[in-house]
Parts: C-alpha cells; structure tokens; sequence
C-alpha cells in the first residue's frame, strides 16, 4: 500500500535523519536526495532493494515509489534534501524527460568535488540558520551537475508536465466528496479513458485507483490531526461509502484503525504510521 | 588614463584559467571576472582607481567596467571571467549593479568561499563544460562564491551616465534586435541619447565604431548557419539584418578574406574529412 507524503510546502527542504527514523511507502512529486554520513540504511526505491552504507548517495525522481528504513543497531545519520523541480531551473529538463537507470551511487563513483559539496551541504543542515537557500542551490548544482553525466538517461515515455499534474491531483482532492467518477475527470480535463490506465502508469508509477486511494486517505490522516469529527464524516468527506471501506482501507495501509492513530497522534505529535 | 583600452570578444560562457604574473593592457569585456591572488603580489587598475592586492584577496569585476591586472614582482592567480547570464541567481545583480567596494580580504571570506575558490582551481577548464552546454559545476561555485561577496558589500545602481552602463545597455540592445533596425539613431533611441554621444562613448572605450560592432556581431551570427544548415545566402543575409545579400557578401569579404559559400564549402569539405 502507498502512501503520498507531502514533507514540506516549501521548495527545499534539508535536515538530518537520525537512527530508527523509517518512512513508510510513498511517493512525492519533489526529489530526494539522501547521502549516509554514519551507518547504514535501507532504500527500496521502485520495487528495488538497496544497502545504502556511509558515503554512498541515493536519489529518488518524482513519483517514484520508496521507501527508507534507518538501521537501528548502529549509529545511523543520513542528509536528507528533498526539493521542487524548480528549485534547480537547470535540471528541470533533466528530471521532467528522462529518468536515471541507476539510483544508488557508490563512494567510488562520486568525485571528489561531490563529497566535498555534500560536507557543505550537511553543514547547512546542520546549522540551518547561517545558509541561504542561494548557496544551498549553488553546492546542490555542483552535486547533480556530477550525478547527471555518470550514466546515460532514459528518456521517459511522457514527460513530466508540472503545471498540468498538480491541477489534476487539486481537482481530485477538492471534489474527493461528490464521490466523482473517472468520466468526470476525462471531461473536465479533456482526455481520454486511455490516458488513466496508461499514461498515467507513465508518469505516477502506480495505476490510477491505488494513487486516488492513496490521495483519500492522505486527506483523511490530515482530518484526523486538525479535527475532532466523528469518523464517519471523515471517512464520508473522503469519499468513502461507509465507515467499514474506510477502516478497513486505512487499516491496510497504516497498520491501525483511524481511531487508534488519532490517539496515538495526541499522545505523540511526532508519531508517524 | 592615456592608454586606449581594447574591447575583448568573447563567445564562451565561462573561461576559467591559473595565471603567473598576468600582465594585460587597458581592456573591458561583456563578462564579469573574478581574480583571486594565490602567490604574491598584483596591481589591478578598474575604472581609474588601483587597487593593491596581497596574497589571499579577491577582486571582482563588474561587466564591461575598463580593468587592467599589473605584476610588479611575481603573482600567481585563479581567473574566471563569466556571463551574468550563467550565474542566474545574480544576473540583475551583475548588470544592474556595482559595489560599494570590489576587493576582499582574505579574513573577509567565508571558508566555504574559500573552498569554491580552490575547487575552481583544480578544475580549471573542467570536462563538464566540453561535454554540456552548461557548465554546471563551475556554476555552482560561482553561486557559492558571490553568494557570500554580495552579502559583504552593498549594492549600488549603475550610474545611467557611467559608460560601462552604457557600454552594457549598447549590447543588451544589439545582442537582441540584431535582425532589426540598428542604425546609430535607433539605438541611441532606445537609450535615451544623442547618436553623437553614444558614438563617441562606444568609440572610445571599444575602439570601434558602433556599426563596426553591429556588423560584426552579425557575421559572428551568420557564421555557424552558413555552415550548420542548408539556407541559402540571401535567406542568411536576412535572417542576420543585413539589408541586402550584397552588403552580407560585401562585409563577410572583409572581415574574412572569403566569400560566404567559399567559407560555407570549406568548412564542409574539413568535416567530411574528420
């Protein structure tokens, strides 16, 4: 079961992960970056598994499902950097038409100039304060300037069109209620039946029921943080028929009821699923 | 200053090298430049003041300000001349704007300043730069770098009467309307100057007259579709300004000792040969 995380507003987003920290399946439209300075962890980026040990780096493109899984035992630190398409105008071309064969790279591969703008760049994380976002993007250019000449791209099949993604999951999300139908959404933004059983593969990596799922029950964890309504009305406000499809789909993904995570999270502000 | 300064052409968008005792005549470019003194001593004169640099410092040069580095003992330093359209994140800094003061001490810089200074040395005319259009990790640096000199100093507007402003708004103005109209009286137009004015400034800091700049930036232009695609020279001539495919003959003689389709089946005859 996926889940879509949404882990900031803003266009760059950089902090340190330490031991224990897991991440359940998900999938975002920014990119992420992660590089182990102590430790291992444990990357499955698209249905493949990966040992990420100290000085190795990963990077996950838009959409891609993964999920990252802090080991426990040793003492674990990766440099997270997740961040917007345009936050690095350059590589806008680069991320929305072609996607990378490899996603993991080894200490080996990475120049020297990469690991030296990768200690910068976990300076700054460190003491977040003292950077500007200008040079954050000045070292991250250093680093995916690299990155991006090691291996030749694959071009996608469809390319990666912003704008016309985020109206689409806006639709979706502001008419979740009226129960709407995939004719509803053809229509309203003029394309065809193929398009969401095909393209949409294309671009969102899983087909279209299990990304819609995935956007209800992101809103419904949303509504059970900010509000005390009855379950019922969130799992009706999501779009669910009854409160039994609603448990029972929650419960899959999350591993708990609704009510149970809504305890937890008052308990626990950092809990996550 | 007596010495009639010299306008320097250059089409890269990054030139990065390691120099020992640099010595050049009077000269001003549409690219910024960074120095940075790693040995010794060295005298860099921009825009009638001289400034004396030691080991460690960084001099920064506007676009198009009149610049001239001077050893008078022995200096070895770190030069990277640039667009200010490479830098994106200071592009309106860099063509809108000088500062209040140009060099840096050594205890001014940051370390991660520092850093990038030292891995532009080592990659010199790095390989990223033959590969891509691009040249991402020198980019990079130079974000870093003027990230922090920025932050040091306060930005001042151009003085709309200072010839380097001039100079620049001359070129911005070509580089975008060379197909179109660009007589002297056009351009002095949409500058807001007398064309004898404009004239004479161009003049005496390029050492060429306007139209000779013009012409010459259009052949830089007709240049690579002469040989890149199969249009025919009228079609060029227009496509480049010129108002006739006499005049684009005409010039392109001059300034080449060739005519075009001579130049054209030359360079075709060198590929076929590669």
């Amino acid at each position: 079961m996926i889940r879509i995380l949404k882990h900031t507003d803003q266009n760059l987003h950089m902090f340190l992960l330490q031991s224990g920290g897991t991440y359940s399946m998900h999938q975002h439209g920014q990119i992420e970056l992660s590089y182990v300075l102590s430790g291992q962890i444990t990357y499955e980026i698209n249905r493949s598994v990966h040992t990420q040990k100290k000085g190795e780096l990963a990077l996950v493109f838009p959409f891609q499902p993964h999920r990252l899984t802090c080991s426990v035992e040793k003492d674990t630190c990766v440099l997270l950097l997740l961040f917007d398409v345009d936050f690095v105008p350059d590589f806008e071309k680069y991320f929305c038409e072609y996607t990378m064969p490899v996603y993991t790279f080894h200490k080996k591969e990475l120049e020297h100039s990469t690991k030296k703008a990768l200690s910068r760049l976990t300076e700054c994380a460190k003491t977040p304060d003292c950077f500007s976002a200008v040079s954050i993007r000045g070292w991250l250019t250093v680093v995916l300037g690299d990155l991006f000449f090691k291996h030749d791209l694959e071009k996608r099949k469809v390319n990666l069109n912003y704008p016309f993604i985020r109206s689409i999951t806006d639709y979706m999300t502001q008419h979740m209620q009226n129960g709407f139908s995939q004719e509803n959404l053809c229509s309203a933004f003029g394309i065809s039946p193929f398009f969401l059983t095909h393209t949409w593969k294309q671009i969102f990596y899983v087909n279209y029921n299990t990304f819609l799922l995935a956007l209800r029950l992101n809103y419904a964890d949303e509504l059970l943080q900010t509000t005390d309504w009855r379950i019922l009305d969130i799992a009706l406000e999501c779009g669910f028929k009854n409160v039994q499809s609603f448990s029972r789909n929650y419960k899959k993904a999350a591993g708990l009821t609704p009510c149970q995570f809504r305890l937890l999270k008052k308990q626990d502000p950092d809990y996550l699923p | 200053m007596k010495e009639k300064p010299a306008y320097h052409f250059q089409k890269a968008p990054y030139l990065g090298f390691v120099a020992e005792n640099n010595n050049c005549h009077l000269h001003l470019h549409r690219q910024a430049e960074l120095s940075y003194i790693a040995r010794g001593e060295h005298m860099f004169y921009i825009d009638q003041e001289c400034y004396h640099l030691k080991k460690g410092d960084l001099i920064l040069v506007f676009p198009n300000q009149l610049h001239k580095p001077e050893t008078k003992n022995y200096c070895k330093e770190i030069t990277c001349v640039f667009d200010a359209a490479l830098i994106s994140d200071f592009t309106y800094q860099l063509t809108e704007f000088h500062l209040d003061q140009c060099t840096f001490r050594r205890e001014e810089l940051a370390p991660s300043t520092l850093e990038a200074i030292g891995e532009l040395a080592r990659t010199g005319i790095s390989k990223s730069y033959k590969q891509h259009a691009i040249p991402f990790l020198e980019k990079g640096y130079l974000t870093v770098i003027l990230e922090d000199l920025f932050q040091k100093r306060k930005l001042i507007p151009f003085d709309p009467v200072s010839p380097s402003y001039i100079i620049s708004r001359f070129f911005n103005f070509i580089e975008t309307h060379l197909d179109g109209d660009l007589s002297i009286a056009a351009i002095a137009g949409s500058l807001h100057m007398s064309p004898s004015r404009l004239s004479a400034c161009i003049t005496e800091y390029t050492g060429k007259t306007p139209h000779a700049l013009v012409i010459s930036r259009r052949l830089d232009r007709a240049r690579p579709l002469l040989y890149k695609t199969d249009l025919s020279i009228s079609e060029i001539a227009r496509m480049t300004g010129f108002s006739s495919e006499r005049s684009f003959y005409r010039n392109f003689k001059e300034m080449y000792q060739k005519s075009p389709i001579e130049f054209r089946n030359k360079k075709r005859a060198q590929r076929r040969n590669l």
